[in-house]
């Protein structure tokens, strides 16, 4: 009950419903609104005159950053676009990392618009003269045409937007024109490209494309878009949790590669809102003084503080979450009573967030804790062993939700985002070293010793961008130990004959090795890095709402979670072992061992995953790769029904 | 076309929630610029209504009436310095703002005062010295001078404690006494006047150990943060949890008040009429 008060009421950057009070933390609310409206404005009337703002919000943990997104994205509905980015803490930020988590927030929804529909619309409302206040009307208009009309007016947009700003990428913004319009499989197919991602050659087809968008197109394609949304849409790029760059790496390095690329986009890119939201402390004392004054003059054009709540404030806060406790035993101020509103109101520096976890307190029975009164804490608290169980599985959760909306739109995993978790659970390896090292197509690098291995994350959809990796890592794999990881849901399909044949040219060059990554190895990679950037900026809390250091979190993931004996880690551990024979393949079995056919041969005819699972029954080694690879050295004497179903051909 | 007509109609807009929330604003900021109040058409309409209920038109912007923002800087006893005043008051131009304090002097609303070399401003509440009493000050401090002047010069002799004592309390007895609480007024303003002074121009935040550091010949540790909890509750600051991670010494930890869930209050921000 407590726990679900906790969460209905919290803010979700994404949810549509959550309690808001206007008069907190107006003037910061206000500076953004003002910003994108004078932005839009600029964008409207004088377009070459429109450059990018930056500004800056800073408060303690709790006080309503990440509040501030969802009360904007409601207040201004589809007349801005809003994109939350945590940043890659270990992985290095590029404008394609940014470019994708554009376009993959553009498919999110605002008032149940989604904001790739709100972005096109207004434009097209511009383009015609119109207000760009109501863009569904707009979409509406061109949806009822035939295609062919629909296809010709939204190439007269094209010509008349490039007539406005010249230097956009044509192929880019027509592209993006088509996305709203576009269903199903072409629709997914056009943002995967219009994000950056490789696309497989199924979804190039169906876009006409030829290729896909590649790393230096990226700022273009971020130019593109920002340009093109100002006058009615503009974006906004929500920075937050920028603490996790200060600890993550002593030298800066990060910080600075964020600080390049933030001050980048306001220079080269036109219509952006950049919103940078860190703990005050940690930007005052941490970030500002490693940024030079260029980057400062760019990154803050404008601060602002967060306040905390005053009395009434507070007052206020507490009566609106009380209403929403369903079957509440009295009026208000139940659960609270008379003395514990009094003190909620009055104690000093009482943050929104904690007013929240006061009330949840109250709300199940707790006794008032006056100042000074603390209890003292047990050892081994249980409520503490509670809440970052809890903590952990929303994690979790989340990171599943995130793989399942990814298979949904048969994309993979964004490899700096798997590389950044990788590299969080590199924190708990005991005798080895994982840190970013990029060499010859691998971007991390685990050390043992003296032994270095190389580790590539192959996230490529099509077979000639994988090929060209896999090469890569073959020339990589002949001078040292290298592992090519890749998501095991996008197992390379028996057709791709050219890619199959060159990573077995990767897994007999010498130290290679192929990883498959199970969908859960995967969840709790992302989940684990969540989980460690919650606790560093302070989100993180025990079951009765009191927040936990970075130092009991770690604690806890070293005690409870057992990262190391993780499989994926396991596995680069072991490929990190200097015993290792360097001629032999370490993951696939000698393509002559026949034992997948042998019991295809009984089977007759089955499905790959049975197959798969029969012949780990008697070889409990095997794996899908290497039963993949069997079958595929079967050659002819296997059929196969599209990718799934395989049949043997040479029964006696 | 009919998108043409409809871009070219113009929005309704609810004047009187336009009007609050500008009101609002200038209630909290003090002042608003006026090409911040929207819409265009309506901005000198709204203007005079602004007007209306009060508040004040300055050269770029609508503001709070200036002697009613003065009055507020100054109120609980505060004592700012004259160079420091800007950033109490928002919407002036240096010479507006040297007009509304000689419009205060002359009310009697404001003194000037010297506090070592800096000149300050403080409210009325605030007990000073006039030109009379001054005078008095000035003559029986200097007969005193003269005594012991002519008891140095002459060697061999002493004064009795006695007479110093009575001496001493002739220049005290022109000194205007302490009504019940002056003493609390006074450590109060020495409190809220180390705040201003430690304030962060950035961030508008004042770090509460360099507070307690600007205090600390005077007023006893203990003391500080005491009043510091107190001024909190009058909501005179706001006292707020610290953000960093690890980033306090143990010694800075020590001065700071104990917050809500084990937190420490390490940073403090002026309310009302103070800082931003």
């Amino acid at each position: 009950m407590s726990r679900a008060f906790l969460e209905a009421v919290h803010a979700d950057p994404w949810s549509d419903d959550f309690v808001d009070l206007a008069s907190l933390n107006a003037s910061a609310s206000d500076a953004i609104e003002d910003a994108i409206v004078k932005l839009r404005t600029i964008a409207r009337t004088e377009p070459r005159a429109l450059r990018s703002t930056s500004l800056l919000v800073l408060g303690p943990p709790g006080a309503g950053k990440t509040h501030l997104f969802s009360r904007l994205r409601r207040r201004l509905g589809p007349r801005a676009v809003f994109v939350h980015i945590r940043p890659l803490v270990h992985a290095e930020l590029t404008p394609r990392f940014v470019l994708t988590e554009i376009v993959q927030q553009l498919a999110h929804s605002t008032q149940g618009l989604p904001q790739i529909s709100a972005l096109v619309g207004s434009l097209l409302a511009h383009l015609d003269g119109a207000g760009t206040g109501f863009p569904t009307t707009f979409l509406e208009a061109y949806e009822v045409l035939p295609e062919a009309a629909r296809q010709e007016r939204l190439d007269s947009a094209l010509e008349r937007s490039l007539e406005i700003w010249p230097d956009l990428d044509e192929s880019y913004l027509r592209r993006l024109l088509q996305a709203p319009f576009a269903k199903g499989p072409t629709r997914r197919a056009l943002l995967a490209w219009l994000s950056g991602r490789d696309c497989d050659v199924a979804q190039l087809e169906r876009i006409g494309a030829t290729a896909s968008l590649t790393e230096d197109v990226a700022p273009l394609a971020i130019k593109t878009l920002a340009t093109i949304a100002a006058p009615g849409a503009p974006i906004v790029l929500v920075f937050d949790q920028l603490e996790n760059l200060v600890e993550a790496d002593r030298a800066g390095s990060r910080l600075l590669t964020y600080a390049h690329l933030t001050s980048e986009l306001v220079d080269t890119v036109r219509g952006l809102t950049l919103v940078h939201m860190a703990l005050d402390t940690e930007w005052e004392r941490g970030i500002e003084p490693a940024l030079n004054a260029s980057q400062r003059s760019r990154l803050i054009m404008r601060r602002e503080t967060l306040n905390l709540p005053q009395a009434k404030q507070r007052e206020e806060l507490l009566r609106v979450w009380c209403e929403r406790i369903s079957e509440p035993a009295a009026p208000f101020p139940w659960p609270l009573n008379e003395d514990r509103l009094g003190r909620l109101r009055s104690q000093p520096g009482l943050t929104p967030r904690m007013l929240l976890i006061e009330c949840r307190r109250a709300l199940d029975g707790e006794p008032d804790e006056p100042p000074g009164e603390v209890t003292p804490k047990p050892e081994n608290d249980e409520s503490d062993e509670e809440g970052l169980q809890s903590e952990w599985e929303g994690c979790l959760n989340r990171s599943r939700r995130t793989l399942t909306e990814a298979a949904a739109q048969r994309a993979t995993l964004d490899a700096a985002r798997l590389a950044d978790g990788l590299l969080a659970a590199g924190r708990f390896l005991v005798d080895a070293t994982l840190g970013v090292e990029k060499r010859g197509g691998a971007r991390l690098a685990l050390k043992r010793g003296t032994k270095t291995t190389n580790i590539a994350i192959l996230s490529e959809s099509h077979p000639k961008s994988l090929g060209a990796a896999l090469a890569k890592l073959t020339t990589l794999a002949k001078e040292t130990p290298t592992v090519a990881i890749r998501e095991r849901a996008h197992e390379l399909p028996p057709t791709w004959k050219d890619t199959l044949a060159r990573r077995r040219a990767f897994l007999s060059a010498g130290n290679a090795r192929w990883l498959n990554m199970d969908s859960d190895d995967c969840a709790q990679l992302l989940a684990l890095d969540e989980l460690l950037q919650a606790a560093r900026s302070g989100d993180v809390t025990n079951a009765s709402g009191s927040p936990l250091t970075e130092d009991v979190v770690v604690a806890w993931v070293t005690d409870r979670l057992n990262v190391p004996s993780w499989k994926v880690l396991d596995e680069l551990l072991n490929a990190a072992e200097p015993e290792v024979d360097v001629d032999e393949p370490v993951s696939l079995p000698p393509a002559t061992s026949e034992r997948s056919l042998i019991m295809l041969r009984r089977l007759r005819i089955a499905s790959v995953d049975r197959l798969v699972r029969e012949v780990a029954r008697v070889e409990p080694s095997a794996t899908r790769a290497s039963v993949l690879a069997e079958l595929e050295a079967a050659g002819k004497r296997v059929g196969w029904f599209g990718r799934a179903i395989v049949c043997v051909k040479d029964v006696p | 076309m009919a998108q043409r007509k409809r871009a070219t109609t113009e929005p309704s807009v609810d004047i009187d929630s336009v009007l609050a929330g500008l009101k609002q604003r200038l209630e909290r900021d003090g002042a608003v610029k006026r090409s911040e109040i929207k819409p265009k058409a309506l901005q000198e309409k709204l203007i005079l209504r602004l007007v209306e209920h009060g508040f004040e038109v300055g050269k770029t912007c609508v503001r709070r009436p200036l002697q009613a923002q003065l009055a507020d800087a100054l109120s609980h006893a505060a004592l700012i310095p004259v160079t420091g005043l800007a950033s109490h008051v928002a919407g002036a131009s240096s010479t507006e703002l040297k007009a509304a304090i000689a419009q205060a002097v002359g009310a009697g609303k404001v003194r000037r005062a010297l506090r070592g070399t800096a000149e300050v401003l403080c409210g009325p509440e605030v007990r000073v010295l006039d030109g009379e009493q001054l005078r008095r000050v000035g003559e029986r401090a200097q007969a005193f001078a003269k005594l012991v002047e002519k008891v140095t010069r002459k060697g061999g002799l002493v004064l009795l404690a006695d007479d110093v004592d009575e001496a001493l309390a002739d220049v005290q007895r022109v000194v205007p006494k302490r009504v019940e609480n002056k003493r609390e007024d006074e450590t109060f303003a020495a409190l809220l006047s180390a705040v201003d002074s430690t304030r962060d121009g950035r961030s508008g935040l004042s770090f509460v150990p360099a507070i307690v550091g600007r205090l600390a010949p005077r007023i006893p540790t203990d003391q500080v943060i005491q009043m510091l909890v107190s001024a909190a509750a009058r909501e005179l600051l706001e006292l707020r949890p610290e953000g960093g991670i690890g980033r306090l010494s143990e010694a800075e930890l020590s001065v700071c008040p104990p917050g809500p869930h084990g937190t420490k209050l390490s940073w403090a921000r002026r309310l009302g009429g103070g800082a931003t």
